[in-house]
């Protein structure tokens, strides 16, 4: 079940790991000739007339976008994680509902397997999905960037690392979800509405000290670039709660789906 | 005889809106058990009781004597199950799907697969989604027993099959109940029903209204009668007709199901202009129950 699942998975994985690696590549190959003494003074120009919300928001007002390491850490990592977080609300929306929705579910229930069974291996090809992606980014990305002049290891380890955490929340509440639901399509709307509600949560939330809240509950907050940059060691307590968040959604799944009927 | 599949007491609820209710049969092994009734009768809530799709309200269903729940999942092993729509993996070519649905069994099941694809021509070499219904229908018909299932599910089993596919079909069942594989057949098909079952449960508005062995429709002794008479309404009150079909000025069709010499002294006391006797066939029968 385990190995037909990764195979139904791999074109999208592909798909995706390529499409944001080439977009990637071209920028990491165009970005360095852009930046000279010229263009340098412009941006800096550009940077003191934007307000410092806006600023704050894409982490512009604490890295600097001369180098493309300081690109990757702002609006580069931003690009990561919200394609990053479609790409697993798709995916959890869709592993295990599909089968419903598509209707193939008659076939596996009707063979000497259990429900707990038909979850866990498709969480499980959902995880190791979603680590293979962050791996294939992340080495390209450390091929792309490891020449910059202010390529730091650490940092960029963490930063390339840390949406795991992103992801799996994102993959674990969207398949949560699809256990009430009966169509992949209306799941798929809901889980990336859900990635795009929490990444408008955090641009917003960043821009003013009263509304801190929203940004602090924000999925996109449990893989703060910010925190990295500014502390360079991740925020454990999002870690911790991220997780717990993970856990509930795995033992909510269990439950639902044990129960749940196929008309 | 020892009995295969047991239905205790089954009820199941959608909401606040009938399902079916206290479903009670015992099909015995070796059987070809019918299952018939109109549309929305219960024949698919039933079917997916026992499949374990859905959740019952109440009751109980045994299988070879083990209680059908998402604990006792191992007992799909004995259990094959052929839907009355087919649905499977698209981007799989025949041969896949059947290695994957053998995949999940714990005994070989190559011998049986490739006499099934054999007898019913089955090419293994298309893919799911080339195939028409009528050929899905056959790979159904192989996932269902290839695995040498001690029971077996069907739902609506002949839709979409041609009738020399329909005979082949027919015969295989036969020898499937020939090894004492217990099938529950539910179709719409009464002449179906009538060649291939032993015994057969009529469901109507989620109730089962009557258990029959198939032999009672050879020996039926359910007539179907018309009758014109200007008296046809005393002939009526005396023969107690309570089912009367159609009635037309002088004229009167209904069913007779007592005593045929009673009814002919009654009717040899009235002034009949036009008298037809037939035979119920099985449409009729079980019309007459749905009615």
């Amino acid at each position: 079940m385990f190995k037909r699942e990764f195979k139904i998975n791999f074109k999208s994985l592909m798909m995706w790991s390529i499409t944001l690696l080439a977009i990637y590549f071209l920028i990491f190959s165009i970005y360095p000739s852009l930046i000279n003494e010229e263009t340098k003074e412009s941006l800096k120009l550009m940077m003191e007339s934007m307000p410092q919300e806006i600023l704050a928001a894409f982490n512009m007002d604490i890295v600097g976008i001369e180098t493309v390491f300081g690109w990757f850490k702002t609006e580069g990592y931003v690009f990561l994680v919200l394609l990053g977080g479609i790409y697993s609300a798709i995916l959890g929306s869709t592993i295990l509902l599909k089968e419903e929705s598509e209707k193939t579910i008659e076939f596996l229930y009707a063979k000497p397997v259990s429900r707990s069974q038909i979850v866990t291996s498709k969480i499980l090809c959902g995880m190791l999905n979603i680590l293979i992606f962050t791996t294939i980014i992340t080495i390209g990305n450390w091929i792309g960037l490891h020449t910059s002049e202010d390529f730091d290891l650490k940092q960029f380890f963490m930063i390339s690392l840390i949406p795991i955490l992103l992801y799996n929340m994102i993959f674990f509440i969207c398949i949560f979800i699809s256990t009430f639901l009966k169509k992949t399509k209306k799941a798929m709307s809901l889980g990336i509405g859900i990635v795009f509600l929490s990444y408008f949560m955090q641009i917003i939330g960043g821009m003013g000290e009263s509304i801190e809240w929203i940004k602090k509950i924000s999925l996109f907050e449990f893989a703060s670039s910010r925190y990295i940059v500014l502390h360079n060691h991740i925020h454990m307590t999002y870690l911790w709660v991220g997780i717990g968040i993970i856990i509930a959604c795995i033992i909510g799944t269990y439950c639902r789906y044990e129960h749940k009927e196929f008309k | 005889m020892e009995s295969m599949i047991r239905i205790n007491n089954l009820t199941k609820f959608y909401g606040k809106s009938r399902g079916i209710k206290d479903i009670q049969l015992e099909i015995e092994k070796g059987t070809i058990y019918g299952f018939i009734g109109p549309n929305g009768a219960g024949k698919s809530t039933t079917i997916k009781c026992i499949m374990n799709f859905i959740n019952k309200s109440t009751g109980e269903i045994y299988v070879n004597n083990q209680i059908i729940d998402n604990k006792n999942y191992k007992l799909k092993e004995e259990i094959g199950y052929l839907p009355s729509e087919i649905h499977l993996y698209d981007n799989l070519t025949v041969k896949k799907m059947l290695d994957y649905s053998a995949s999940f069994y714990k005994k070989d099941c190559n011998q049986r697969k490739k006499d099934l694809i054999k007898k019913l021509e089955i090419d293994e070499n298309k893919r799911i989604d080339e195939l028409s219904l009528g050929n899905l229908k056959k790979v159904g018909i192989v996932l269902a027993l290839m695995h040498e299932p001690k029971v077996v599910i069907m739902d609506e089993a002949t839709s979409g099959l041609d009738p020399l596919m329909q005979e082949k079909f027919y015969e295989i069942l036969e020898e499937e109940k020939a090894k004492g594989t217990t099938i529950f057949f539910s179709s719409h098909i009464l002449s179906e029903v009538k060649r291939i079952c032993d015994k057969v449960a009529i469901i109507k508005d989620g109730q089962i209204i009557k258990i029959e062995d198939m032999d009672i429709f050879d020996k039926n002794e359910m007539l179907q009668v018309k009758i014109t008479s200007k008296e046809i309404n005393e002939i009526l009150r005396e023969l107690e007709i309570a089912n009367i079909k159609e009635m037309k000025n002088d004229e009167a069709k209904f069913i007779y199901n007592g005593e045929i010499n009673k009814f002919i002294k009654t009717i040899s006391k009235y002034s009949i202009s036009k008298l037809l006797i037939e035979e119920l066939d099985i449409e009729d029968i079980f019309m007459h129950y749905y009615e």
